[in-house]
């Protein structure tokens, strides 16, 4: 009998590890998903409130402060207070609305986590993968702040959003000299491009 | 003129065959080894013919995209494009053999087989209710497996998007694999609607992607440049075998600066 409860045990904690059950990173990034998913992309209410709500919801659960400073590379370290400023506020409400905008074309996919791996750093990267036809691989990369999970990229099959825009960034600044003021006025020029109905096409 | 025609029947062909599946992802296609290095030495020439594919974007591939969604129904849409992945199964199969992977070429084989027979020539995919994985298969994947790894220099191809001699390469290798030689050569009346239906299907999939895609981007040729470039580097590393914990090492690059102001 005793045999067989410790075999129990034994079982149930193979299986708490190998399914991962317990990983607080892939606990964190499942209910955001799950919370995103329910109380925004399905949600019924009109797009106005949906659209608020992501972007609480997204300035949240994403280090946009971190990743700013990260797209902007050198470029960074020559900028003054001023246009580090101007250039963060702008690039946060681009990115958040350029993500709003992408999830905009939600359609029901479900999403399921593979488990979490540890990077140098106290970094962590969490696989899921979007039941899509065909499956999408997604990889979450994360950092811990102030006892927190912070998303600081998100790289959908193969494509890290953090060095997109930083090679996107760096040819934009390189063909113009290097004027970030440029770059910053360009973002919410584009900001104010994106629009939300609540008519979808497809 | 015979030979012209001939050749321009190839290149639509094959682009058509070889594209379908990724161009929905990636708004053409793709490349590199290091998703950090950009290496374009041809860049104004590449912005030129990146220009000049945009252009046929816009006022003929986009709008002919737009019509076929406005004439047909999403389980329409969906049975012709199962048609065209189940034709480029013969790709996939020929693909998994030359990389001595026994279980693509296997699953490929049940796919083409299953789709073709039970599947109403490929308009439905029973293969995958069958629970046999899809996997998309080139010969630039080919040429990677064989040890051609790393090809980082970016080239834009007319009509064909972003590719590296690799992939341009693998693009040729993908020409001489049936059926595509095979009906460009014999029927090639047959080849232009065929391949000319598959690129405006595939358009069609990604109208949303590339408009979103158009809106967040500062400099679209720097933005499809990264993310084919990424996309395509993901792909290989899968054909070489890769895990997916390598490829988050893949991925770690250092995004830890020293002079990080909290």
């Amino acid at each position: 009998m005793k045999k067989l409860l410790s075999f129990l045990c034994g079982l149930f904690l193979l299986t708490q590890t190998a399914f991962g059950a317990t990983d607080p990173a892939v606990e964190y990034v499942n209910k955001l998903t799950d919370d995103v998913i329910e109380n925004v992309l399905a949600s019924p209410a009109p797009m106005t409130e949906k659209l608020s709500s992501f972007q609480q919801k997204f300035h949240e659960a994403l280090d946009l402060k971190y990743i700013g400073q990260f797209v902007l590379g050198v470029y960074w370290r020559t900028a003054n207070q001023t246009q580090r400023d101007a250039f963060l506020n702008a690039f946060m409400d681009f990115t958040t609305k350029s993500w709003a905008d992408k999830f905009n074309m939600y359609t029901g996919q479900k999403i399921t986590f593979q488990g979490a791996q540890k990077a140098q750093k106290g970094q962590i990267f969490v696989n899921s993968t979007v039941q899509n036809n065909p499956p999408a691989v997604v990889v979450w990369r994360l950092r811990e702040k102030d006892g927190q999970y912070k998303i600081i990229d998100i790289i959908v099959e193969g494509v890290s959003m953090a060095m997109s825009y930083r090679n996107e960034y760096a040819s934009f600044l390189q063909n113009n000299n290097g004027d970030l003021t440029k770059l910053t006025q360009t973002l919410n020029e584009k900001s104010a491009t994106f629009k939300f109905s609540d008519n979808k096409n497809k | 003129m015979k030979i012209t025609t001939r050749l321009f029947t190839l290149l639509f062909l094959s682009s058509a065959l070889m594209l379908s599946g990724c161009a929905c992802e990636s708004a053409s296609e793709e490349k590199t080894n290091n998703s950090q290095q950009i290496n374009d030495p041809y860049e104004s020439f590449n912005r030129g013919v990146f220009a000049f594919n945009m252009l046929f974007d816009t006022a003929i591939l986009k709008p002919v995209a737009e019509g076929y969604r406005a004439v047909t129904t999403p389980t329409m849409r969906e049975g012709v494009s199962n048609f065209y992945k189940n034709l480029k199964e013969t790709r996939n199969i020929a693909n998994g053999a030359l990389q001595g992977n026994a279980q693509k070429t296997e699953n490929a084989t049940k796919r083409l087989l299953a789709n073709t027979f039970w599947g109403f020539f490929g308009f439905y995919d029973v293969a995958s209710d069958m629970q046999i994985p899809a996997y998309d298969n080139d010969f630039g994947q080919t040429l990677a497996v064989w040890g051609w790894e790393n090809s980082n220099t970016y080239i834009v191809l007319p009509f064909f998007g972003s590719s590296n001699p690799r992939d341009i390469g693998g693009t040729i290798g993908d020409f001489a694999t049936p059926p595509s030689l095979f009906i460009a050569l014999t029927t090639p009346w047959t080849a232009y609607p065929l391949s000319i239906g598959n690129y405006v299907q595939q358009r069609e999939q990604s109208i949303e992607f590339i408009e979103n895609l158009h809106r967040s981007s500062t400099d679209f040729y720097a933005t499809v440049r990264t993310m084919t470039q990424q996309n395509r580097q993901k792909v290989i590393n899968e054909a070489l075998g890769k895990t997916s914990s390598d490829s988050v090492s893949e991925y770690n690059f250092d995004m830890d600066f020293g002079d990080f102001d909290e």
